[in-house]
């Protein structure tokens, strides 16, 4: 797999306070990347630094093999993004926003501008003011004018953020198409952990400016899936745990005044629900509990951000 | 290369497509016009209110008529007082009375032959010098003959001779006859040096040359400039015989340095060329038939080079931190092109913007200018090198006082540009540079209290006025250039100091921009 986007070992510090701690991963060529922490971990101060907004403290970022600290021109050619919120210029058109793009750009055509607008489909709004533009045309705008050039590292900030359902998934169908078809590397950076599930197919968890773990998806569902939890509706719930106690008392991770979760396969159901109903205890229902990359997410960063 | 001038071209296309380009650009050429109307409106007042030479010289009759009456009066008094006196008093009364009976003669005379007596024209000169032999006979006549010396035998003889050749010239209105007179005058001066003497006859040669009666048909014509064009040659051959600088300051007398020689010689140069080509520098207020657009042009690029400033200080105050402050700053960040570059297309869109305003005002001016005063050319600068005068166009001339003006524009820009980027505060870079501007020369007056000696040579305000210093033959930069306590540097220093200075904000500015973290 050829690598596109390398961090090594990168730290920044504003003032004082270290954001990033020495976090390093590497993203491959067509690949969907996602970036996922929660609100202040440190993703956009990541993005930051490798779109060269931020200089680096420490470490260095290559983009295609080229060191962003010495070869910048070199290193930024290969990237399109978004960080934050797409900024273009209000008092002028989406148009004249990419055709001023494109001039910084080699090798973009003016089809080439078409075709991307007619990608987003933003064909009937392009030629108005920016200023007129709902956040959703802003977002489409922003990454038709970060994939103009083609680039090799598509990098989007919370690409999601004041899209509508229907327009999130348009979004998700164009990464997906970029990453898999035009085997372009796609850096995308979310706190939306549902939205990474259906998107990504490799994901970097951070967390308070250092990086957790760089797992697949797959990996991360199964790992969080490892165990199963099964809620059963019982009554009364005090005579239902005792009765449980000597065999399952180590299996049940939590109960309520209306449900108790046990931790067992699907086979050792059947032999629970005839054990309590034997003993007289009324049972509703019994539910297999879906595990998530939420989930996962969760139990890694133990619950999100801990404000120190 | 390529990238610099998409980057250009980008910041042009910005920069185009905002509204207050267009309304401070409209506001400049309203103004420019309304004032060429303004002028316009204003000559017209003085041409119906008489012009000034007839009002002066009816003052003048006036004011003849009136020292007329004191001096019949002070007689009268004298006479009283005579009545009663007696010896020494006596006589410094009647010393008194004679003076005083000369004077009165004088006026008279002045008033019957309808000549004014405080100006230029000969004859009024001439009377002067006639009474003031007629004063010396008077005060010798009355000693006794006897009792004369040799010397003042002379004197008296002199006089007499002289009362009747001058009393000839103001009659037979002859110039001629009068230079003739002093000519002989000058010669016979045992004062003067050879070399000094042939100065001063051949600045008569040129009153002669030029027919400098100061009158024409007899009556009076105030031709200020011709004879401070002869006073000024004098005044350099004076300087370059003696080797000492009596153009400058008079109660400070220098030695001449190689380069003030250089330009004394060029500024004799361009007084006699003035003389020769008749090209009165129209400025002087007291000349007849003056060309109002030679001071209505410069004004109008003086209003136009204001509004060029106020321009380029909002642009550029407002380049960088405007950019930072909407984000828009991201999508060039974004983009393959280090920062030096960015900066550099910044400056260079905001050089051209300032460039083209200033254009517009130069057309601007030239069309309101030729629409209240006609299109025909103004009067021509005159300068020289070498020795040798040369012409430079009116039109042309105007562009290059321009040119020369928007040195400060550049200045101002690259000082808003800079806190533009330090403060990340539009409104903050904007105030303070406009507030530089405007309070320039009160706080040069400030800086100027609190340093002495070759440091006031480094205030920038004592460096920033180009314009007089490289067009120093044009009256209106001299008069402007008379800010009391001003250092007058050289244009090679100021020069290197503004380029220097350049370089310095440009520096930190850059510097700023490339270390500046995007959050």
């Amino acid at each position: 797999m050829e690598t596109i986007l390398k961090l090594s070992n990168i730290n920044k510090s504003f003032g004082k306070k270290k954001i990033i701690d020495n976090i390093s991963f590497d993203v491959y060529a067509g690949e969907v990347f996602g970036f996922l922490g929660p609100n202040g971990a440190g993703k956009t101060t990541t993005i930051k630094m490798i779109m060269g907004f931020l200089a680096i403290d420490a470490g260095d970022v290559f983009i295609n093999n080229f060191n962003v600290k010495k070869d910048y021109e070199k290193a930024m050619s290969y990237i399109g993004g978004i960080v934050e919120n797409p900024e273009m210029y209000k008092d002028l058109s989406g148009l004249t926003n990419l055709q001023m793009y494109a001039r910084l750009h080699d090798g973009v055509t003016k089809e080439r501008i078409n075709e991307v607008v007619n990608l987003v489909g933003m064909q009937n709004r392009i030629k108005d003011k920016v200023k007129k533009y709902s956040l959703g045309m802003k977002q489409r705008c922003g990454l038709a004018q970060a994939i103009l050039h083609k680039p090799k590292l598509l990098i989007l900030d919370e690409p999601t953020n004041g899209l509508d359902p229907a327009g999130i998934k348009d979004l998700r169908d164009i990464l997906k198409k970029l990453a898999h078809e035009e085997n372009v590397a796609v850096f995308v950076s979310s706190h939306l952990m549902s939205e990474m599930e259906l998107m990504c197919d490799r994901v970097a968890i951070i967390n308070n400016g250092k990086i957790l773990g760089v797992k697949t998806v797959k990996e991360l569902l199964t790992q969080a899936s490892g165990t199963i939890v099964h809620r059963f509706m019982v009554k009364p719930v005090d005579k239902a745990l005792e009765l449980l106690s000597t065999k399952y008392g180590a299996s049940v991770k939590n109960s309520t005044a209306e449900y108790i979760d046990i931790e067992v396969e699907g086979d050792v159901v059947a032999e629970i629900t005839t054990m309590l109903a034997i003993q007289g205890i009324a049972i509703s229902g019994v539910n297999k509990i879906e595990t998530s990359l939420e989930d996962a997410f969760m139990n890694i960063t133990g619950g999100g951000n801990h404000i120190a | 290369m390529r990238k610099l001038f998409a980057l250009y071209t980008n910041e042009m296309i910005k920069i185009s497509k905002k509204v207050s380009v267009i309304v401070i650009l409209a506001i400049m050429v309203a103004i420019i016009f309304g004032f060429g109307g303004l002028m316009k409106f204003t000559e017209s007042m003085n041409a119906k209110n008489n012009n000034n030479y007839s009002s002066n010289v009816n003052f003048q009759k006036e004011e003849m008529d009136r020292q007329l009456e004191d001096a019949k009066t002070r007689l009268a008094e004298i006479q009283n007082k005579k009545a009663s006196a007696t010896g020494v008093e006596l006589q410094q009364l009647e010393a008194e009375e004679r003076s005083n009976q000369n004077e009165l003669d004088k006026l008279q005379y002045a008033i019957d032959k309808d000549i004014t007596l405080y100006s230029n024209n000969f004859r009024g000169q001439a009377t002067q010098q006639l009474f003031s032999f007629k004063e010396t006979v008077s005060q010798l006549s009355s000693i006794p003959a006897a009792d004369l010396s040799d010397a003042q035998k002379q004197q008296l003889s002199e006089a007499q001779s002289n009362i009747s050749i001058v009393q000839n010239a103001i009659e037979n209105k002859d110039f001629k006859g009068y230079i003739a007179f002093q000519n002989n005058e000058i010669s016979s001066n045992t004062g003067l040096s050879p070399e000094e003497k042939k100065i001063y006859l051949e600045s008569n040669e040129l009153r002669l040359k030029y027919n400098l009666t100061g009158e024409v048909d007899g009556k009076e014509f105030v031709d200020g400039n011709a004879n401070q064009y002869i006073f000024q040659i004098e005044q350099g051959k004076n300087s370059l015989l003696k080797d000492l600088d009596y153009t400058g300051d008079s109660q400070n007398v220098k030695p001449l340095t190689s380069e003030r020689r250089e330009s004394i010689k060029n500024n004799i140069a361009v007084a006699e060329y003035k003389l020769e080509k008749s090209i009165v520098n129209n400025t002087t207020t007291n000349n007849v038939g003056m060309d109002v657009k030679s001071i209505v042009m410069p004004g109008m690029l003086g209003i136009g080079i204001f509004m060029v400033v106020i321009l380029v200080m909002i642009l550029a105050g407002g380049s960088v931190s405007s950019e930072l402050s909407t984000g828009s700053i991201k999508s060039l960040i974004i983009s393959p092109t280090k920062r030096w570059k960015i900066f550099t297309a910044k400056f260079l869109s905001l050089l051209t913007i300032g460039v083209i305003a200033a254009l517009i005002a130069y057309i601007f001016s030239i069309i309101a200018n030729g629409v209240f005063f006609g299109f025909n050319s103004g009067t021509p600068y005159v300068y020289a090198t070498n020795g040798v005068a040369h012409e430079l166009n009116f039109y042309i001339y105007q562009l290059a006082r321009l040119s020369t003006d928007f040195i400060q524009v550049i200045v101002f820009m690259t000082f808003a540009f800079m806190l533009s980027i330090i403060t990340r505060n539009t409104a903050a870079s904007v105030a303070i540079t406009i507030g530089v501007y405007f309070v320039g020369s009160t706080a040069n007056q400030i800086l100027m209290r609190f340093t002495s000696g070759d440091w006031r040579k480094f205030i920038p305000f004592n460096n920033l006025d180009f314009t007089s210093k490289v067009f120093s033959n044009d009256i209106i930069s001299q008069t402007a250039n008379g800010i009391p306590g001003a250092v007058n540097n050289s244009l090679t220093f100021s020069l290197i100091y503004t380029i220097i200075l350049l370089i310095c904000m440009g520096y930190v500015g850059l510097d700023s921009f490339n270390r500046r973290d995007i959050k």
